[in-house]
């Protein structure tokens, strides 16, 4: 089991939220090593997206640390792409396909810098990757579910990160783009990066992933898919 | 048509132009309320200012002004902060309370003297252009004019250097988050813009008229486009569009302007539409 003796991407420690006195989160202690695709797997309301959210500082935390690549999220924020429930923006804005993938190059470029030739090459080869460069031109309402998940996806892609946090990535989406999504997520395991990932299919969980987190306001369970899934780990956390 | 009226029409267009720049993002922010919010929460701040330097003419009104309508917008965000009263809720909270407070002043304090409820209550477009910049030897113009037309290109010039934070922020602030961008820097500067815009269109436009000048020509512009720049330059088209339109059917009818332009602002987005309805039954067929 050398392989598993990776450094670890994140680290999340003790880990404390409430909200108006109720705990989404208590405690929180998780380890992520590098090139896993993990799966974030609880009922609703176990904090599953609270744990993203938290670790990026985008919620105040009551207590506790998140550590990237052994460092501080400061140090490392164009390394970590974040991937947000489809439902959290609003799809009738007025900007394109384009326009919200190139968004991900935003990172790399700081206060009132312009993307430019290598952001837009990136942008276009994110673009190829999920299958949009053909409606890079449409606005972004005018799409189905499963490809604005996929233009959410490019505009990951197009930060070029080493570790992604996604919400949900297969909500709403058909079949067909979620095999397609899968098949993307696995190459970018394959290249090394690490993919923590908010789901919330059980059956799908062993085909798709390397590793399982358990949470359910803690973490229930933590480990490769094989060790977590088959035992009564199941029943603890949806109970 | 006379030189005053041009004059007028001028002020009119203008400002509306600069009110729509800062109007198109908080109507994308879903904040166009708070555009009410500020406008209203001038008033107190005028008064007040009034009252320490008896000059109409003086700066420190514009400046307390400008701080009262920022007064409301921190009171809004700290109310929404608590998570017990939602935005809109918390604006209906705020700007009534300010703006009550501003006429119960001008009524108690100024019932015989130059500031009146009606002039600001209504706006009072019509005498904006005698009010000057004149040096010894030369008339300059009136000052609105010079105002709203410099407003109007430092929006533009900030809006297009700062095109893609605002967009970036506007759109997926927790991206923008944890991109290390400061949305909630970037929405207080926005907030003070918008601020400093109403202030100036406030004494052109009285609240009212403030409040269309920042939602409705980008309302009207959603109806025609999808793309995010042409969102912007539509806008300043209708707002330019309304103001003139308004005011040529103010002089024609002889009728008060501010109402008028606010009024064909009204026709004007009525009829986007209706247009817009026909337009789009045609192509789903």
């Amino acid at each position: 089991m050398a392989t598993m003796e990776h450094s670890s991407v994140l680290e999340i420690e003790n880990l404390t939220i409430s909200y108006r006195e109720k705990t989404v989160l208590e405690s929180v202690n998780l380890t992520i090593p590098m090139g896993v695709i993990e799966a974030v797997v609880g009922p609703n309301g176990a904090g599953k997206s609270t744990l993203l959210k938290a670790a990026l500082d985008l919620i105040p935390k009551q207590d506790g640390r998140a550590h990237f690549f052994g460092g501080s999220l400061n140090e490392h924020r164009l390394r970590v792409a974040y991937v947000p429930q489809r439902a959290t923006v609003d799809w009738d804005f007025p900007a394109t396909v384009w326009d919200v993938a190139i968004m991900g190059t935003y990172g790399s470029l700081g206060w009132f810098r312009r993307p430019r030739t290598p952001e837009k090459k990136r942008t276009q080869e994110a673009l190829e990757r999920v299958g949009l460069s053909e409606l890079k031109h449409r606005q972004i309402g005018q799409l189905s579910g499963g490809q604005q998940q996929r233009v959410f996806l490019a505009r990951a892609l197009a930060q070029n990160a080493d570790l992604y946090l996604m919400d949900e990535p297969f909500q709403g989406v058909d079949a067909m783009t979620e095999k397609a999504i899968v098949q993307i997520l696995h190459d970018l395991r394959n290249a090394g990066k690490t993919l923590v990932v908010v789901h919330h299919d059980l059956q799908t969980v062993k085909a798709y992933f390397d590793r399982v987190i358990l949470l359910n306001r803690k973490v229930v369970a933590h480990g490769p898919v094989n060790e977590i899934l088959p035992s009564d780990n199941i029943m603890k956390t949806y109970s | 048509m006379t030189l005053s009226e041009i004059e007028m029409g001028l002020i009119l267009a203008l400002t509306a132009a600069s009110c729509a720049i800062p109007g198109t993002v908080l109507v994308l922010r879903k904040q166009a309320m708070l555009s009410d919010a500020i406008g209203h929460s001038l008033l107190p701040g005028v008064v007040l200012a009034y009252a320490l330097t008896a000059n109409m003419n003086s700066p420190l009104l514009l400046l307390g002004a400008a701080v009262s309508g920022w007064l409301a917008v921190v009171i809004v965000e700290t109310l929404t902060t608590t998570k017990v009263v939602k935005e809109d809720a918390a604006i209906g909270l705020t700007f009534p309370a300010l703006f009550a407070l501003g006429v119960l002043l001008v009524t108690v304090s100024y019932r015989q003297e130059h500031l009146d409820v009606d002039r600001v209550l209504l706006g009072m477009p019509e005498l904006a252009r005698y009010d000057r910049f004149l040096s010894e030897t030369r008339d300059f113009g009136p000052k609105g004019l010079w105002l709203s037309g410099g407003l109007f290109l430092f929006h533009t010039l900030i809006f297009t250097l700062a095109a893609k934070e605002i967009r970036l922020t506007t759109f997926d602030p927790d991206l923008a988050r944890a991109f290390g961008y400061h949305p909630m820097l970037v929405r207080q500067i926005l907030m003070f813009l918008v601020s400093l815009t109403a202030v100036s269109a406030f004494n052109v436009a009285g609240p009212v008229l403030v409040v269309a000048f920042f939602v409705v020509p980008v309302c009207c512009a959603r109806y025609w486009t999808d793309r995010y720049l042409t969102t912007f330059i539509l806008s300043v088209l209708f707002a330019l569009l309304g103001a003139i339109l308004g005011t040529f059917f103010s002089i024609r009818y002889d009728l008060p302007a501010s109402g008028t332009v606010a009024m064909t602002l009204g026709g004007l987005w009525f009829l986007c539409f209706v247009a817009y309805g026909l337009t789009s039954r045609r192509k789903s067929r």
